[in-house]
């Protein structure tokens, strides 16, 4: 499962080895309406690394960062106030334990849930959940002793008085959550808010019970014994004794080998009548999960029905492997992810400080060529601006806009020429960078020469180095001499902004719920802008703040859309709120040019013949667990 | 029982030596006339030779006879629609990588990158641990206490750990490490490689200076007031032409290797530097569909070792005097 994305920060930088996705017109009709499908039957999946652990969030769902934990959390094991319908167009929030979505007050600054009676906890604690279970979740989040990477500005910078839990992880009161009864919350912001419905879908606002909670005071303990309010719950829990935190904690749960594998059963105390079968079909009665580090054998398996799912990085051999066979072709999955892949351009640093080169670069740059290097059109779609369609509902679909248009989108020098002689680092006005200047402090001439090359940061894992010489061809095609740095950690590097990064082409975004505002608030945002950004163009970036990170700073400043962002985030949403993204892209593509986004992509499963209604989950942008099915007549041993 | 009479046995020795032809010859046509006899030796440095003739002329080659660069792209043409490359044809002869370049014409670029590095680190290995290993033995006391420590460390290093932790950090920035004494690319690379090769050099040269340094001819020189620099250089270190030429043979395939791991791992050249290390590690992604990428340079990588090591040793036999 080398592919996950994990979203942002650390995360997207895992993306790297990963297929991601959403459905494409290659994805065979498996899909079923709820219902139809039969119940039963044990889903045997394998996965290359064990994603419980791989994040280094302890499968804690208050702190878990990697999008396959969310898939699990959301689909099988938890229930929050609000979710998805777990489809490839599920993307905006439905209700889940919540009677309906949150009941905003008129200026937005509060917001209430009521909970639906008759769900419950999974054993052994058996008892109603209550809203008092989300408030100590939401405090928990904002936990910091207890955070080890997880996403709690999402909460802290809107709740009032939001400051975590007690040291002995017990709740504390606060003006921003009031639970007025067992099935009533209402969370009271700082500033207006219109997005909650999304944020309370997060597995880190889904219940948990405090009784249980204060047993686990240190970090990276409670995901061994997380407590479900969802179709499943771990194997073996309901053995364990919750009448102190002494007697919980002395043994562990069977089904759960933290090095080894995890088992998941049914929860009996889950009542389908409070879910919809739209969100949640929870049909094989049991889900086994193994490691299998051997990606060959872990396909071979799947393809003999000895397994049903191998979670291993799918890559453009093994991609050619199954399209080119009738048999398999059935097997492979190809869904957009709402990613987009791109190449970053410092805008603080020249030449990249000018529009011009930046423009040029877009021209330049043989995109066809990089899908080709990943494994051509089954890994996602070339990109022509910023924001993936898929985000934009449809909206700006392929062809539809595209500043930087070529012929077959393989790069057009001629296009990229004519573009950097409007730019004052072209002295001589021939379509090539010539300014050989020293840089201050950076070792280098402003458009790089012989041992005075532009650093281009790039990733290690494959196809990344692959890459190279597109990315050299087109930049040399303008004047730009540079030199490639792979190494680990690309975020770490070309975020770092004291380090003067210029140019880095690793980067690949998601955002962490399907809403274009969240997918731009960390990469283009100015408050975004810190001493280790994920803004790694510095889109908005401010005098001061570049004095005090240790930034250049150009004179005719840098571009900023913290205003058109403000708007667009402030607006209900709808179908205004949606134009507002559409044209912000624009703006984007046409007067700030940070990216030359060159892949919107696509997640690539391999499923065996005994599953049923395969689908896709536009929230954990993986396999649709909700809506997974097995067929044991299909399955050998 | 003639055998028992020592007289019997070497007075027909002594008569064959004052009229023998042997009597003439000088340690360096005793040498040539051994290594001729090695044919083995023989191949490895006829292969050698045209190696290098090959990677010398790698550019002209290229221009002239391929008619391709090692970085120009014909994805176009050589790649399918998958991304996966197409194989050996009349004008790719060892086919084409994913990206479509000609894998002929980067092989043999890789080749004169891996003897550049391999030859470059061998050099000043050499040269760093003949003159430390000298001044360890000949001086001896805290001097050689100091230098030999030192070897030990860096010998008791996690050698490609420490490489790849090297790489990565001084390959960043164009100012490099130690304020710019190790300069990424090809020179940083060479440092890695020499850094950790001298130690087995000083190692051997210290232990036959100590040897050496209590010879008739030392204890003469210095007897004669001659000062311990020159007696180094002029007295021991001529004497220890022999182990440094085939040590120094020996050490090349290991460090044509060490590119190659380095290369391998990625943390070696860029993409756009062929090597042999990285083109075999493009190629083992891809095996299973493109054999071409790992059979050709892997066999030149092959090659290019086992000749190096056969010549090594065919020098080692002619220059041994126990031989």
């Amino acid at each position: 499962m080398n592919q996950r994305i994990i979203r942002v920060f650390a995360v997207v930088a895992i993306l790297t080895l990963i297929g991601v996705g959403c459905s494409s017109k290659k994805t065979p009709a498996t899909s079923s309406s709820p219902g139809t499908q039969k119940a039963g039957g044990t889903v045997r999946w394998q996965t290359d690394e064990l994603f419980w652990s791989v994040s280094g969030n302890g499968f804690d769902p208050s702190f878990e960062y990697l999008t396959t934990n969310w898939d699990i959390f959301s689909s099988l094991m938890l229930r929050g106030l609000t979710t998805y319908k777990h489809r490839p167009d599920g993307l905006t929030p439905v209700p889940d334990i919540a009677t309906g979505l949150g009941q905003f007050s008129s200026d937005h600054m509060s917001v209430t849930y009521h909970i639906k009676p008759g769900v419950k906890f999974s054993p052994p604690v058996n008892r109603q959940i209550t809203s008092k279970d989300i408030a100590y979740a939401i405090e928990r989040v904002a936990t910091t002793d207890l955070d080890t990477g997880g996403y709690p500005s999402y909460y802290t910078d809107w709740v009032k008085g939001l400051v975590g839990l007690k040291n002995d992880a017990t709740y504390v009161d606060i003006p921003g959550i009031q639970t007025p009864d067992d099935s009533t919350i209402t969370f009271n912001f700082v500033k207006p808010n219109y997005d909650w419905d999304y944020r309370m879908a997060m597995p880190a606002a889904m219940p948990i019970p405090p009784e249980i909670g204060k047993c686990f005071p240190k970090q990276l303990a409670y995901g061994q014994y997380v407590i479900s309010s969802g179709p499943y719950y771990i194997q073996g829990l309901d053995a364990l004794d919750p009448s102190s935190c002494k007697a919980f904690t002395s043994k562990k749960p069977s089904g759960f080998d933290f090095t080894k594998s995890l088992t998941l059963i049914r929860n009996p105390n889950y009542a389908a009548s409070t879910d919809s079968k739209d969100v949640r079909e929870a049909l094989p009665d049991e889900w086994q999960i193994t490691e299998n580090k051997n990606a060959k054998d872990c396909f071979a398996k799947v393809e003999a029905n000895t397994i049903d799912w191998c979670d291993a990085a799918v890559t453009g051999d093994v991609i050619s492997t199954y399209e080119s066979s009738p048999t398999l072709k059935n097997l492979l999955h190809t869904n957009y992810d709402n990613s987009t892949w791109f190449l970053s351009m410092n805008m603080t640093e020249p030449p990249f400080d000018d529009l011009h080169v930046r423009k040029a670069l877009n021209f330049a740059l043989d995109k066809a060529a990089l899908q080709r290097l990943r494994g051509g059109p089954s890994t996602g779609d070339i990109a022509e601006h910023i924001i993936p369609p898929t985000l934009l509902q449809g909206q700006l679909g392929i062809g539809v806009f595209d500043p930087y248009a070529t012929t077959n989108h393989a790069g057009d020098l001629a296009k990229a020429k004519a573009e950097m002689m409007l730019s004052k680092y072209d002295t001589k006005h021939d379509g090539l960078c010539d300014d050989q200047s020293q840089v201050p402090g950076e070792h280098r001439t402003v458009c790089g020469a012989k041992g005075q090359e532009i650093v281009v940061i790039n990733r290690t894992t494959p196809p990344f180095p692959t890459y190279e010489p597109v990315m050299q061809q087109a930049l040399n095609g303008i004047g730009i001499t540079v030199r490639f740095a792979e190494g680990p950690g690309f975020y770490g590097r070309a975020g770092l902004v004291k380090s003067h990064p210029v140019l880095g082409m690793g980067g690949g975004w998601g955002p962490d719920w399907p809403d274009p505002g969240i997918f731009l608030e960390q990469i283009m945002t100015g408050p975004a802008i810190h001493a280790n950004t994920q803004n790694v163009s510095l889109v908005g970036i401010t005098a001061a703040q570049a004095k005090a990170l240790g930034a250049l700073y150009p004179a005719g400043g840098v571009p900023s859309i913290d205003t058109d962002y403000n708007t667009c985030s402030t607006m209900a949403f709808g179908a205004d709120r949606l134009t507002c993204w559409v044209n912000l892209d624009k703006k984007i593509m046409n007067d700030v040019v940070p990216w030359v986004p060159y892949r919107w992509g696509k997640a690539v499963r391999v499923v065996s013949a005994a599953i049923t209604g395969y689908d896709f989950d536009a929230f954990a942008t993986d396999v649709s667990l909700a809506h997974l099915g097995v067929d044991p007549s299909k399955q050998s041993q | 029982m003639a055998t028992a009479d020592p007289t019997l046995a070497t007075a027909p020795q002594l008569q064959d030596l004052t009229v023998g032809e042997v009597a003439g010859r000088s340690p360096w046509q005793i040498f040539w006339t051994r290594l001729k006899k090695d044919r083995a030796a023989l191949v490895g440095a006829i292969i050698i030779v045209f190696f290098f003739l090959v990677a010398f002329l790698a550019p002209v080659i290229a221009r002239h006879v391929a008619h391709h660069g090692p970085n120009d792209l014909f994805q176009d043409q050589m790649t399918n629609e998958l991304g996966l490359p197409l194989g050996p044809n009349g004008h790719f002869w060892f086919g084409a990588d994913r990206n479509g370049r000609d894998v002929f014409v980067r092989t043999i670029y890789g080749l004169r990158t891996s003897l550049i590095v391999a030859i470059g680190a061998t050099t000043i290995a050499v040269a760093l641990g003949s003159v430390l290993g000298l001044i360890a033995g000949f001086m001896g006391g805290w001097v050689d206490i100091i230098i030999s420590r030192a070897v030990e460390i860096l010998l008791a290093l996690p050698l490609l750990l420490f490489a790849i932790g090297l790489a990565a950090a001084c390959s960043y920035s164009n100012a490099g490490c130690l304020g710019g004494f190790i300069k990424p690319g090809l020179g940083l690379i060479l440092f890695i490689i020499a850094v950790f090769s001298w130690p087995y050099i000083a190692r051997i040269i210290r232990g036959q200076t100590l040897s050496i340094r209590e010879r008739e001819f030392v204890d003469a020189s210095r007897s004669l007031g001659a000062p311990g620099r020159r007696i180094m250089f002029r007295e021991v270190l001529p004497n220890m032409i022999a182990p440094i030429i085939i040590y120094s043979t020996l050490i090349i395939p290991s460090n044509i290797l060490f590119e190659a791991y380095l290369s391998y791992l990625g943390v070696g050249l860029p993409q756009t530097t062929p090597s042999l290390g990285a083109l075999i590690s493009d190629g083992a992604n891809l095996y299973e569909k493109a054999w071409w990428l790992l059979l050709f340079p892997g066999m030149i990588l092959f090659l290019a070792t086992l000749a190096f090591n056969l010549l090594g040793d065919g020098l080692r036999d002619a220059l041994d005097p126990r031989g």
